[in-house]
């Protein structure tokens, strides 16, 4: 019987017709709205005014704070989390008693919503009595402000997140580490390697191809951080700690509804070039899509 | 050499409890604050209330939290099933007929993954189809998103049951449907349960989506519902810990159950040969 009888075509309508109607239409003819001139003031007779949407938030400066902002929370968070992760995973995969507790202790933060990390962070970098003043306090260091200005706005920011993932980064590239077959180990040993040359020669190029899989996406999410970022300090002080996420929504709060969606459109350009990037360095991409 | 590895791995341990700490000790401190009086619940450390206060937990119960679980656990069941389903129909049928066609249905599908969530238009849309601010139009939503990394893990499971199985049973004169449910379905439960529990975590936990696309607070979400005790001018600590607490329960609960799936879940994706 025929391939196509025997697997017709009416079974992935349903799915076909959801993903189509609510992700790829809003994703292609919904940017549309980013070359009008749509405002919460006007919302009917919209003109088409070409690019001067796109041009006028690539020039403001919030879309450049934005952009900045977003490759450091992705950058410093896929950077710091993948060296975490892998110091960690490569401790634990020695033997040592309490391991499964160590990394049930580890993943604990990975499960938590966004929404509670930012709240607790708040409360941890708050400027009276959260922990990290108190803690400074008591070492004769005035309270600083942590959320009140850029810089340590957004390391605090990046702290948080780094909380978050590295138990999920200590996960898998511990799964790595487990699939790399003993057999292999125990001939470089008996060739009279060091441990230091059985990682580099056999250990690191086994689990690569986790890795990479484990650093692009730690990006992608990285990128379109959001729930963070608006829990901790909405973005504020002025723009100062935006991310695209946040600066889409703070956009539409304001009711400029066609920036709003011009951003969206800038960010998602971003994001394609971003992966496209990362998948010539990286083959291994391929096989998993 | 063994008694100096043995040393080594033991130093090691130490470290990494002592380490633990910065993750644990947040944790704890939610705990503890949430039983504290307001007054006290500014101060953020690890510290026994003076005195407990377990009506916390029923000012944050009485505060509208009863409807909030119930949107959430409505939204959250709806949206799974309907993300789950829905991609394991996809997957098996974009595997097993392998046309150029479907290669680029799942090329144009796994885009998904990448691209950010398009809001204003996908508001806009969702108005003139007049489903806007409703729970069931945002399960759709959220099953379109989710879907990609959902298809993603079922097709790379799909790709690894031999084909001579359904040979066999399109001989029986199972075909479409029937072949599905009889022979793939049942060898798909622990990708069905991988997929279910991961996706419930994210769609519980989910802020950003519903924020856009509920436009009523008796709708919101249980996770929404701590901006009730979280305003910019007055922050009662205690119960913000409180709602945090029972927030969080659900998926801690989820965790210690389902563990074993949660972790293969994350692993398969980056994990495979």
């Amino acid at each position: 019987m025929n391939r196509k009888k025997i697997y017709p075509l009416y079974l992935a309508l349903i799915p076909a017709v959801v993903f189509f109607i609510f992700f790829i239409v809003p994703s292609t003819v919904g940017y549309y709205y980013a070359f009008t001139n749509w405002s919460a003031a006007r919302t009917t007779n919209l003109k088409f005014v070409g690019f001067e949407n796109i041009m006028s938030v690539l020039t403001s400066t919030k879309v450049p704070v934005a952009f900045v902002n977003t490759l450091i929370y992705a950058g410093v968070k896929t950077i710091t989390v993948t060296l975490l992760g892998f110091v960690f995973a490569y401790i634990l995969n020695r033997e040592i008693k309490t391991r499964t507790a160590l990394r049930t202790v580890y993943f604990i933060p990975s499960i938590f919503s966004c929404l509670v990390v930012g709240l607790i962070f708040s409360a941890v970098f708050q400027t009276r009595h959260g922990t990290i003043n108190n803690i400074l306090n008591l070492m004769g260091i005035a309270n600083i402000q942590w959320l009140g200005k850029r810089g340590t706005a957004v390391f605090a920011i990046c702290v948080a997140e780094v909380w978050r993932n590295v138990g999920y980064a200590i996960i898998i590239t511990l799964a790595g580490l487990q699939s790399v077959s003993s057999d292999y180990l125990e001939a470089g040993k008996l060739d009279g390697a060091s441990e230091w040359q059985l990682f580099r020669h056999i250990t690191l190029p086994l689990i690569m191809p986790t890795v990479n899989v484990n650093i692009l996406f730690s990006l992608i999410y990285g990128l379109k951080m959001f729930d963070l970022i608006y829990v901790m300090t909405g973005g504020g002080p002025g723009n100062a700690t935006e991310s695209f996420g946040t600066l889409m929504m703070n956009e539409m709060s304001a009711g400029r509804y066609s920036q709003s969606v011009a951003v969206n459109l800038v960010f998602t350009v971003l994001l394609v070039i971003v992966s496209v990037v990362y998948q010539k360095f990286s083959s291994r991409w391929e096989t998993v899509l | 050499m063994n008694k100096k590895k043995t040393r080594i791995n033991l130093i090691l341990e130490i470290i990494l409890w002592l380490v633990s700490i910065v993750t644990i000790y947040p944790m704890l401190m939610v705990l503890l604050t949430s039983f504290k009086n307001k007054g006290e619940a500014a101060y953020m450390n690890v510290s026994l209330p003076s005195e407990w206060h377990p009506e916390n937990y029923i000012t944050v119960l009485e505060k509208d939290f009863i409807r909030s679980l119930g949107n959430s656990v409505f939204i959250t069941f709806i949206s799974v099933a309907l993300i789950v389903s829905l991609s394991a129909f996809l997957s098996f049928i974009i595997v097993r007929r392998d046309t150029k066609g479907c290669r680029i249905g799942y090329k144009i599908i796994t885009l998904g993954i990448i691209a950010p969530f398009a809001a204003l238009p996908t508001i806009q849309l969702m108005q003139k189809m007049g489903i806007y601010g409703s729970r069931i139009g945002l399960c759709l939503v959220y099953s379109s998103l989710y879907m990609p990394f959902t298809t993603m893990m079922f097709s790379g499971f799909i790709k690894g049951i031999p084909k001579e199985l359904d040979e066999a049973a399109v001989m029986d004169g199972a075909v479409g449907g029937r072949l599905f449910c009889t022979v793939i379905m049942p060898l798909l439960k622990p990708v069905l349960a991988t997929t279910g529990v991961l996706n419930f975590m994210w769609v519980w936990n989910e802020l950003q989506i519903p924020m856009y696309l509920l436009n009523s607070s008796s709708k919101w979400t249980l996770p929404l519902s701590v901006y009730n005790f979280y305003g910019q001018f007055s922050r009662s600590w205690n119960l913000v810990c409180a709602d945090v607490v029972l927030v969080s329960l659900p998926v801690i609960l989820v965790y210690i159950f389902a563990q074993k799936w949660v972790i293969a879940g994350m692993t398969a994706g980056a994990v495979k040969g």
